[in-house]
């Protein structure tokens, strides 16, 4: 029997942070609760954090690494090809010293900040780059 | 959520006063409601100034103890009256002097901002002019006062503190100043410390043929970037791109590696919310398919190019970010399980910090700037004699790449859609949901009209969440000199039958 579980999380639509519960059973969102007395929000929630997350399961996810072939389509890959591929791609663009003009690297205000501290290390200690910034602005 | 608190406060007697070229919903509970005109901001807002120190209505005591500049800014605004404010932003100069008075006049005022301000060749200017605006009025450092910039994508305010910026390391630490190069090394080592190119001028390296290699996470500059023309010769120009995502997105079409990331109810992590509160997200779901964290995919890469370290979970970055990052210093997962925290909050002890500059700003005296009126980069002329603003609708996000695959999200609105005055839309002879061609000085895209009050006559309104009507092949590449922010919210378009 698969049980009904309640995730605690905070709403990644915008900037409020509002608070909630995500019910899930098995590998399915049931539905969403609103968090009561949560330090933002208290148990209210907007048309986003109500209904937005079903796109988690929806059928046009990627769900495996693509490389393009020569003739402009896309085939899946391994990881392991992927990761090679990429190594190939970036050392190819790298000049011998300083890349700040010859690599670019676009992080996102939809990552966590976990993730944007790590791009911002691979981008300046591996990637040898200060060319990083976000599409916020935009 | 913001809207949510704005009813609470006009219920407790709260005054609201809305300034937009569009008759949003807010307005409809306005004291006073401002049509503006757009890429006017600067004139109204100086204007205010102006009738505040005018009627000697400003803070006194504030304005002696805790702002440098006040006469400069004062001189500068004096032929700003309401008057000559009213010839260029179209608000009737009675409005003016009544939301003037009543803010000044308000025991705790706050303003609160979005796009609408920053994507303007002025953007800059049009906060500090704000800035002013709260200085003056001694708004900064209580509860319900201050400057507040709403931020549209949800970890914007992260984004930025962690470093997803080319000036600054995380933690706004200069990148060109020694003591950061320093600082890092010790963890980083060998790393690259110099102000790096924003994206505007990544794509200006990419098509002067100097920069070969992209890559983008997260992000959709295909529909999200001003002139769609210009990204996209520069996508298909670059050597090589990897792109990580959920979806494949417009731009993972010009990708040539494409790495499946995870949503957020996929993996763990935090988000700093535009209170600069960190709060903790947590996996619900595993991640579909053979797709990963992207926190995951980056410590992969990271390994791959040499790097001796690892990280078995978020939870393990953040212990990196509170040894480097200052104002993260003690936001610890342990801390932030139950209730997030404000950051500055520097050591384990700290509680965090709910209102910034209350007794002093962190520059030590607020610094009033000077910002005279500049004209929008785009004028309507005979060719061209509509203004075209963007910007988003309430079901959608960003450029809809999550919630168009949510259908309940979706039929509200389910298609590009340009709004059209009644009366412009009379002159032209359309009818509503007629499909229209709008162009601008760059190129030309199809809509359904959608004719209305709620809109200035002379100005239309576009969205910007449809890949069917990309809007930012219409718009200019006037940018802000300081942020390199587009202005969006002015383009000159003519409308015709399509
Ligand atoms: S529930 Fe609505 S207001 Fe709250 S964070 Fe989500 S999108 Fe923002």
């Amino acid at each position: 029997m698969i049980l009904l579980k309640r995730v605690l999380t905070t709403c990644g639509y915008c900037g409020c942070g509002c608070g909630l519960y995500v019910n899930i059973e098995g590998d399915e969102i049931l539905g969403v609760t609103p968090q009561g007395g949560h330090v933002v929000s208290d148990g209210k929630l907007c048309a986003k954090g109500w209904h937005g997350f079903s796109f988690v399961r929806s059928p046009r996810r990627l769900t495996k690494p693509l490389i393009k072939n020569n003739d402009g389509t896309f085939r899946e890959a391994s990881w392991e090809e992927a990761y090679k591929t990429v190594k190939e791609g970036f050392t190819r663009a790298m000049t011998g010293g300083d890349n700040t003009d010859a690599i670019g690297v676009f992080s996102s205000a939809r990552c966590t900040n976990e993730e944007n501290f790590l791009m911002a290390k691979l981008a300046r200690m591996s990637l040898k780059t200060s060319s990083i910034d976000h599409c916020a602005r935009l | 959520m913001v809207a949510t608190r704005v009813f609470e406060a006009k219920e407790k007697g709260a005054s609201l006063y809305v300034v937009d070229p569009r008759r949003i919903r807010l307005a409809e509970f306005a004291d006073e409601y401002a049509e503006i005109e757009p890429g006017t901001n600067l004139a109204f807002v100086n204007a205010l100034i102006h009738i505040i120190i005018e009627e000697d209505l400003y803070d006194h005591k504030f304005v002696a103890e805790r702002v440098e500049n006040f006469e400069a800014v004062k001189e500068s605004v004096k032929d700003c009256t309401a008057k000559w404010a009213e010839e260029i932003t179209n608000i009737p100069a009675e409005t003016i002097e009544n939301i003037a008075r009543g803010f000044a006049g308000a025991d705790k005022g706050s303003v609160l901002y979005a796009m609408g301000i920053t994507q303007h060749k002025t953007g800059t200017k049009n906060v500090a002019s704000l800035a002013n605006l709260v200085m003056i009025t001694g708004n900064v450092g209580r509860e319900g006062t201050g400057l507040n910039p709403l931020r549209g994508q949800n970890n914007v305010q992260g984004a930025c503190d962690l470093g997803a910026l080319p000036n600054v390391l995380p933690g706004y630490q200069k990148a060109v100043d020694p003591a950061t190069k320093e600082k890092y090394g010790k963890v980083w080592g060998d790393f690259s410390c110099f102000d790096g190119n924003k994206i505007p001028e990544m794509f200006d390296r990419i098509d002067e043929g100097k920069m070969k290699a992209l890559y983008v996470m997260g992000e959709n500059p295909v529909l999200s970037d001003p002139d769609q023309q210009h990204v996209m010769h520069c996508l298909e120009k670059v050597d090589f791109m990897v792109v990580q995502d959920i979806f494949l997105s417009e731009t993972a079409q010009y990708a040539d590696v494409v790495l499946p990331g995870a949503s957020f109810l996929e993996k763990d992590g935090s988000f700093t919310n535009t209170e600069r509160r960190a709060q903790l997200i947590h996996k619900a779901l595993e991640p579909i398919g053979e797709s990963k964290p992207d926190w995951l995919i980056l410590a992969e890469l990271m390994q791959m190019f040499g790097y001796e370290g690892s990280y078995e979970n978020p939870s393990a970055v953040m212990d990196e970010i509170n040894t480097l990052v200052p104002q993260y210093g003690g936001i610890t997962y342990e801390r932030i399980q139950d209730v997030g925290l404000q950051w500055p909050c520097p050591n384990l002890d700290h509680p965090g910090t709910q209102y910034l500059h209350k007794d002093k700003f962190i520059r030590g005296k607020g610094l009033m700037t000077v910002t005279p009126y500049e004209e929008p980069g785009e004028q309507a002329d005979e060719e061209y004699p509509l203004i075209m603003t963007t910007g988003r609708v309430h079901h959608h996000y960003h450029t809809g790449t999550m919630t168009r695959e949510v259908w309940t999200l979706d039929r509200e609105y389910p298609g590009g859609f340009v709004e059209i005055n009644k009366a412009d839309a009379e002159k032209m002879g359309l009818w509503d949901h007629q499909m229209v061609k709008i162009s601008s000085r760059r190129g030309s895209i199809t809509a359904k009209a959608v004719i209305t009050d709620n809109i200035k006559e002379g100005v239309v309104f576009m969205s910007f969440h449809f890949a069917e009507s990309p809007v930012n092949k219409l718009t200019s590449q006037v940018v802000d000199p300081v942020t390199k922010i587009p202005e969006y919210k002015v383009t000159a378009v003519r409308i015709e039958v399509a």
